[in-house]
């Protein structure tokens, strides 16, 4: 070999796509080394490189190419467009579909790498990606944390929820999603118009989303190790009064409730002591919610195997999930998951799989569980409930659970302690739900194959919870609370699901240009369920919990069984000419055990167009156009979750009596009333949407308008007499609700130098969200916050309008009487007079002036998320937010103090008083202040730095030494940054106007690892 | 290829589920045609009945909540519901209106044990006698009639016109109108005219809390006396005749005779039944309280706690053994029975009454001083069954016929009977000869410290014609904040519940609440 052969040259060249247009931003790597350069604006790049050396071309949105250097110095190098992207497919129901042919509204995200967001359960991965998905949690509480999900609009006045399919498994609920490991989900398809849907028919009217689980890859033998540790604190800390100013405005409630001589709660000689802190026992400064709220730990590792060949493929991975309470407590939520897929091609004609996908969720904690924090009688309720004058302990090391005007004649009430309580008596909850499906696809011929398959969902929960005696004194050690009677309570639940599936795929191109695919199916549901809990007291000592331990009082049990059945038949047309005009009809015939026999089975069906515009002769010379395509969509969809067995009139056997010594017997009775005609809900949905990619598929757009339009939902509010002796019409298909609005969602990928980055955005914007109907002799809904009325939103806020405080005597007598009650006084609340008896303002304000006084559901939701690669570095963002949604707040410290123990947050500091007037908030105490009214309703619109995360790849070059093909470490947040103009509490919560009761939202800073070798 | 295809044929036909699979009966509740085929199902849906009276609207009482007729001494001068919103206390201060949703509840519990017992009576009387023997038919129908009207005696009194409904219904024809309070007086007349003739003086140990011939008695002798029919055969006067007659007799302790132990003693006539437990909706809450404070919802009134005697039979104006400091002292027993008077032994813990009450007196009858002997805490539900009917009752509501029909002594040893029960002197060595007015005041006294806090005040005024007094009694006391206005009839009669007048439009306002 000559010297010459080995030189390094300057190699140089241009990079073009298929129509010449140079590509900027191209990367030219030499194989197997690290040297490497990128394209410049014209495409052109210069590289020294041995003759013989390979040069790797790529681009984003390209094939990648692979030129041999030869004794040419320059090269022209041609990239050719992905056919991956074009032949990019995305899952639907019962099979996949090329996403350029797809005629419905469908979305899929797809994880390239496996998952290692700190996301506790993957609902979560939902957020900042979908268009018309709205989720919303409600609680923080490790291992209850789910976001609610609605798409495109509430449609039904029951349960919300999609259908969740998971590898061809429905789910009802969304335990079984929620609790998956995100490291395990390869794609998550949200399917959201009637074409996408129909094929699910009854239970597809919600939305349905469709999970697929990672599975081995041919030839690719990977072990892979993700893990994080993170730490959670509450997004939102709540900010309550101090002692000093707790006790001023409890003695100034008691003077606006009952006047000049009131009796105060606290003397003279107290309101010093908590002044000067002179009596810390009796008197102390507390601020519980900081006492309380904690920082906590969660952790995540991930464990998978994956290998194969052309024939077989299989994947295993095991999880795990420990996460703790940012409320001092003892509870802890633990999670195992496994994941195991084998695919294996037997003969030609005969492919096996088996997909199991199993977890177990285990808590423990206090008494109660999750409801030592959550709720009435929970630790977070307990911020407002508990006087900050008590401390958190007596310096004798009791807990606090008095102050020291427990005895006054205005006493104060006494706490459970909320750090006592997150330690007392002892909660576990075991879950674990095992999914396997069995199937075989035997191929027929050519064109047509069979599909069948054996799937069984288990579901077994256990839980126990013990409550042990108790005895707590105050500070000078009068028994304060006593509780002699320790108990337990236990209960266990068992669920399965069996189901057979029957596919008949048949696909066949005629003339090379009518395309043409055709699916027939057949499944059988039966689902059973079982379950009972027993109670028992008085065990011994507190140290044993379990029933046969002695316990003698109380034996109690209960239970309850159901069975369900399905029976189905579905099947698909697709046909396109070209791929230039597609349709699509799908229809499925449901027959439900829920309804009664003469009406169990229903038809949904749906049909569907396409035109890819983008495929028309004259469009060839438009080619910055790569897909152009508009789509329309019609179909029924179903919703069967109406209860069981209310077609069945029954005698209830629950009508116990007392009889002889203190025999219960039982007894029976008509208790409601059967609807022989019960059927499921039917949504008719219209959409219409088009798609757009622009130069190399760089810039893509997609926009969907939509009508659903649902009736027959069931509702049951039909007053009969109440003489009849049966309070209430059983549930009927009556009321009829709307959905309207606009999905937009818009994608640029790109380079910037080495650079690479993608930006999205998504917004939804709803148009109409209206209760139109509810049915002959249907009655509005009024509950204590909300009403179901004809023209509004379903739930509206319904409450008196406030419009300002009244500030002197002679405002209230010149207004009209606010409710009859004549000790209204300056600093109490104005209610607007809106209506009457007679519909018309009547100079009384009182209940027939209740209005609709905010909208819990949100006009527009908005996502954004962007992600860039520099060298090895990532860097992935998502922001997501809502806007025009309300919320009423009345749950936690928001009322000026409504009773005689509550405390109020720290904006009541500037009340109204006689001595600085506020034009703002009312005085405390006084009349009609803590109704439910426009005064508590906020806006809760905001945008959110949902997931934030930088990660750092080590070079290949380094880790080829150690056999390892991949090792990251990232940084990552989660709910880091709210932009909100709400101050105490998180601005994302159930529409219920207690929900700040519940464990606050938490942000998570995470230290990650992944590694493959 | 064909036998694939016949192989998938039989797939499809295996699972090509016939009918039966798309069926899924309840598991839990028993179907419509699998009940009233046996001798058994008949005495279930009795039970049915029996269970509806257990209701928090009906006699399970509540603590500090909608409750029923155990709170019903808070209507009038006995007590005071210092939680106004359960009802009572917006009743007396005359701002409770017809969407007042205690009174709809007591209202809807009524009639749906009315439209329970309805069933029971009409299928017993269809149901085959060879499923269900003559006398076993009547046995159940004289129980069915009985609590038939004692739910109709309550409509009576507290909503006088309104629906009288005496077979099942179906939606259809549910849409009726107004009886008059004559047309339902007839009815429980006739109804117990039958219970009386069909029921047994005693039922089995096993089954005691079924209603008896002594029940049907004491029931009638109320609706009567409620109706001022004293003489004839279905006069109170025959009827408690013959109640004397059946070996009921005074428990020997008062303050003892309201506590679970003591509630089958052979003074109680009929009772609601109630037994706490965790696996069954039988308990009460009637008798639950609070540690810190007695019963919270109903506190007995300062001129309750002063009608007392002193224990020489003289009233505390002119007893010498009064003393205004410690009132307590020589009073009739059945004042510290009723009542707990300040520094009473209350609770375990604080152990004193402290006259943390608006009143400055707590009830003591009926009520929890602790939790119980198994440690359920004195706020839960509680086994205390609710006396409907004792025979200090019957004693008294004889006396009360004598008097107002002018047989003064009878009268008078009727009321030392009940009054020597507790070492009350006999009316001749206090009051001495009396004449036929004093005679019905002494008797109309007794009644209020024998039976105070029963929850049967409201309709001793009621017929008495005094319940204008009782108000002004009520308003005088120093109890506040609490403004009792005698508003006439309105204060005599509940409305009907607004939403059964919207519902219904053949269902009109009583005019009194117009």
């Amino acid at each position: 070999m000559g010297q010459l052969a080995f030189s390094q040259n300057v190699v140089t060249g241009t990079v073009s796509d298929s129509s010449s247009q140079p590509l900027p931003g191209a990367t030219i790597v030499i194989a197997n080394t690290k040297t490497g350069t990128t394209t410049d604006f014209d495409g052109k790049f210069s590289i020294e490189a041995k003759q013989g050396a390979v040069l790797e071309i790529s681009f984003i949105g390209f094939e990648k190419a692979r030129v041999t250097v030869g004794a040419s110095k320059t090269y022209q190098i041609t990239l050719n467009e992905d056919a991956a992207l074009l032949d990019e497919v995305v899952v639907v129901g019962y099979g996949t579909q090329k996403k350029v042919n797809l005629t419905g509204a469908v979305e899929m995200v797809t994880f390239k790498d496996e998952v290692n967001q700190p996301v506790t359960n993957a609902g979560q991965l939902l957020y900042g990606r979908f268009s018309g998905v709205q989720l919303t949690q409600s609680s923080g509480s490790p291992g209850a944390d789910g976001s609610s999900i609605v798409i495109r609009g509430i449609g039904t006045f029951g349960g919300q929820s999609p259908l969740v399919v998971i590898d061809n498994i429905q789910y009802d609920d969304l335990a079984a999603f929620n609790s998956l490991a995100p490291s395990d989900i390869e794609s998550i398809t949200v399917l959201k118009d009637a074409a996408a849907l129909s094929i699910y028919g009854s239970r597809a009217a919600n939305g349905v989303v469709l999970v697929t689980t990672r599975r081995g890859e041919a030839d690719k033998f990977e072990i892979s190790y993700n893990s994080y540790y993170g730490v959670q604190e509450a997004t939102v800390k709540p900010n309550f009064l101090g002692s000093f100013d707790y006790a001023t405005l409890m003695n100034e409630k008691f003077r606006n409730e009952d006047g000049p001589g009131f009796l105060p709660r606290y003397s003279t000689d107290q309101m010093e002591a908590i002044r000067t802190g002179s009596l810390p026992d009796q008197f102390a400064d507390t601020d519980w919610a900081d006492s309380v709220l904690r920082q906590a730990s969660i952790q995540n590792h991930n464990l998978s195997f994956t290998g194969g060949s052309e024939k077989s493929t299989y994947r295993l991975s095991l999880g795990y999930l420990g996460q703790d309470a940012i409320i001092r407590s003892k509870f802890k939520s633990e999670r195992y998951n496994l994941s195991f897929n084998i695919n294996s091609k037997l003969k030609e004609w005969f492919t096996l799989s088996s997909v199991t996908n199993a977890f177990w969720k285990h808590n423990e904690g206090p008494t109660g569980g999750q409801n030592a924090f959550d709720g009435d009688n929970g630790i977070i309720y307990s911020f407002q409930r508990t006087a900050p004058t008590i401390p958190l302990y007596y310096s004798n090391g009791e807990y606090g659970v008095v102050d020291g005007a427990w005895q006054n004649v205005n006493p104060s009430l006494q706490t459970a302690n909320a750090l006592r309580r997150g330690f007392l008596g002892n909660f576990e909850s075991d879950n674990i739900n095992v999914s396997q499906r069995i199937g075989a696809t035997i191929k027929l011929s050519e064109n047509l194959t069979f599909e069948t398959s054996g799937s069984a969902n288990i579901i077994y929960s256990n839980s126990s919870d013990f409550s042990p005696t108790q005895l707590q004194n105050s500070y000078d050690g009068d028994v304060i609370i006593q509780n002699d009677l320790n108990s337990l309570s236990n209960g266990t639940n068992f669920e399965y699901t069996l189901l057979n599936e029957n596919i008949l795929r048949y696909t066949k191109t005629f003339n090379k240009v009518h395309n043409f695919g055709v699916l027939l199916g057949q499944s059988a549901t039966y689902v059973k369920n079982d379950g009972f809990s027993g109670q028992l007291s008085g065990f011994p000592t507190d140290n044993i919990e379990e029933f046969n331990g002695g316990g003698v009082v109380d034996p109690a049990v209960s239970g309850g069984a159901y069975e369900e059945t399905w029976h189905s038949f579905f099947g698909r047309i697709n046909y396109n000419y070209k791929e230039k005009y597609l349709a699509e009809f799908n229809l499925r015939r449901d027959g439900s055990s829920r309804f009664g026999p003469d009406r169990a089975y229903g038809n949904f069906p749906s049909a569907s167009v396409g035109w890819r515009i983008s495929q028309e002769k004259f469009m060839d010379k438009v080619n910055f156009v790569n897909n152009l395509k508009v789509r329309a969509s019609w179909g029924i969809t179903g919703n069967d979750r109406i209860g069981r067995n209310i077609w069945e009139q029954t005698y209830n056997p629950n009508q116990d009596y007392v009889l002889g010594a203190d025999n219960t017997i039982v007894g029976v009775a008509l208790t409601s009333l059967a609807n022989p005609f019960i059927s499921w809900e039917e949504t008719e949905q219209y959409d219409i949407g088009l798609d757009i990619s622009l130069f190399k598929n760089k810039v893509e757009f997609v926009a969907d308008y939509f009508n659903r339009d649902s009736k027959d939902v069931l509702y049951t509010n039909f007053p009969v007499p109440g003489t009849l002796g049966i309070g209430n019409l059983g549930a009927q298909n009556a009321a009829s609700i709307i959905n309207r609005g606009l999905e937009l969602g818009l994608n640029y990928r790109g380079n910037l130098g080495e650079a690479k980055f993608s930006v999205g955005a998504n917004i939804t914007k709803f148009l109409l969200n209206e209760v139109t109907g509810l049915g002959e002799g249907g009655e509005e809904t009024i509950r204590n916050t909300d009403i179901i009325r004809i023209g509004a939103p379903y739930r509206a806020y319904y409450g008196m309008q406030a419009i300002g405080v009244f500030q002197s005597i002679e405002e209230i007598a010149n207004a009209p009487t606010q409710f009859g009650n004549a000790n209204t006084g300056p600093g109490d609340l104005r209610f607007a007079d809106i209506s009457g008896p007679d519909g018309v303002p009547d100079g009384v304000v009182n209940d027939d002036d209740r209005t609709i006084i905010g909208n819990p559901n949100p006009d527009l939701l908005v996502n954004f998320n962007g992600s860039f690669e520099y060298k090895g570095f990532d860097l992935g963002v998502l922001f997501q937010g809502v806007s025009g949604v309300d919320r009423l707040l009345m749950g936690n410290g928001n009322l000026p103090m409504p009773d005689n123990r509550s405390n109020a947050l720290g904006y009541w500091i500037n009340r109204w008083t006689p001595e600085s007037p506020s034009a703002n908030l009312p005085r405390v105490g006084g009349q009609n202040n803590t109704r439910v009214s426009s005064f508590y309703i906020q806006d809760v619109s905001y945008l959110r730095l949902k997931s934030l995360e930088l990660g750092y790849s080590l070079p290949k070059d380094v880790l080829n030494k150690i056999n390892i093909n991949k090792l990251r470490v990232f940084v990552g947040a989660q709910n880091l940054f709210t932009f909100t103009g709400l101050e105490f509490v998180d601005p994302e919560g159930a529409s219920g106007s207690q929900s700040n009761r519940n464990a606050p939202l938490y942000k998570t800073i995470t230290l990650g690892l992944n590694v493959k070798l | 290829m064909k036998k694939i295809i016949l192989a998938i044929c039989i797939v499809l036909t295996v699972t090509n589920c016939n009918d039966d699979f798309l069926v899924t009966p309840s598991l839990t509740e028993i179907a419509e045609g699998n009940f009233w085929q046996t001798e058994k199902d008949a005495f279930l849906a009795l039970n049915g009945v029996y269970s509806a009276l257990q209701s928090r609207s009906m006699y399970g009482g509540n603590l500090n909540g909608w409750q029923g007729f155990p709170g019903f001494d808070n209507l009038g001068d006995n007590a005071f519901n210092q939680y106004k919103w359960e009802g009572p206390g917006l009743f007396m201060e005359g701002s409770l209106d017809p969407s007042n949703g205690p009174i709809e509840a007591i209202w809807l519990d009524l009639y749906r044990g009315i439209a329970r017992v309805n069933s029971v009576i009409k299928n017993v009387e269809i149901i085959s006698e060879e499923l269900v023997p003559l006398e076993t038919k009547k046995a159940l129908l004289g129980q069915a009639y009985f609590l038939r009207a004692l739910m109709y005696f309550n409509i009576s009194v507290y909503f006088e016109d309104a629906p009288l409904i005496t077979a099942p219904q179906t939606l259809e024809n549910a849409y009726v109108p107004k009886n008059t309070y004559a047309e339902i007086t007839a009815q429980i007349v006739e109804d117990l005219k039958l219970a009386v003739s069909s029921l047994p003086d005693s039922h089995p140990n096993d089954l005691y809390g079924y209603a008896t011939k002594g029940a049907a008695l004491g029931l009638f002798a109320r609706v009567q006396l409620y109706n001022k029919q004293y003489d004839g055969e279905f006069g109170v006067l025959n009827l408690t005749q013959q109640a004397l007659g059946l070996g009921y007799s005074l428990h020997p302790n008062y303050s003892e005779l309201f506590t679970p132990e003591n509630e089958q003693s052979s003074e109680i006539v009929f009772s609601i039944r109630f037994l706490r437990g965790d696996d069954t909706s039988n308990g009460e809450i009637f008798s639950g309280t609070f540690a810190g404070s007695p019963k919270v919802d109903q506190r007995p009134m300062p001129n309750l706690a002063k009608d007392y005697y002193c224990i020489d039979g003289l009233p505390i104006t002119s007893s010498p053994l009064y003393n205004a400091a410690t009132e307590r002292q020589n009073r009739d027993p059945r004042a510290t029975a009723t009542i707990y008077f300040t520094g009473d032994q209350y609770f375990v813990n604080p152990d004193r009454f402290l006259s943390n009450s608006p009143t400055k007196y707590g009830m003591r009858k009926y009520i929890r001083n602790s939790a119980d002997a198994e440690g359920n805490r004195e706020f839960g539900e509680g086994s205390q069954d609710f006396y409907i009917i004792r025979y200090a009752d019957i004693l008294l509501m004889r006396a009360e016929a004598m008097a107002e029909t002018g047989d003064v002594s009878g009268a008078s040893s009727l009321i030392n009977q009940v009054r020597d029960r507790v070492g009350m002197p006999s009316v001749q060595s206090v009051e001495g000869a009396v004449n036929q007015q004093q005679m019905i005041d002494i008797v109309r006294h007794e009644r209020r410290v024998e039976l105070a806090l029963e929850g049967l005040r409201f309709m001793d005024l009621k017929r008495w014609g005094t319940m204008e007094d009782a108000f002004n009694r009520a308003s005088s006391d120093p109890v506040g904040p609490y403004n009792p206005q005698y508003l006439g009839r309105k204060s005599e009669v509940f409305p009907i519940p607004q939403s059964e007048i919207d519902v219904n439009k053949n269902l009109l306002q009583n005019p009194v609440w117009q």
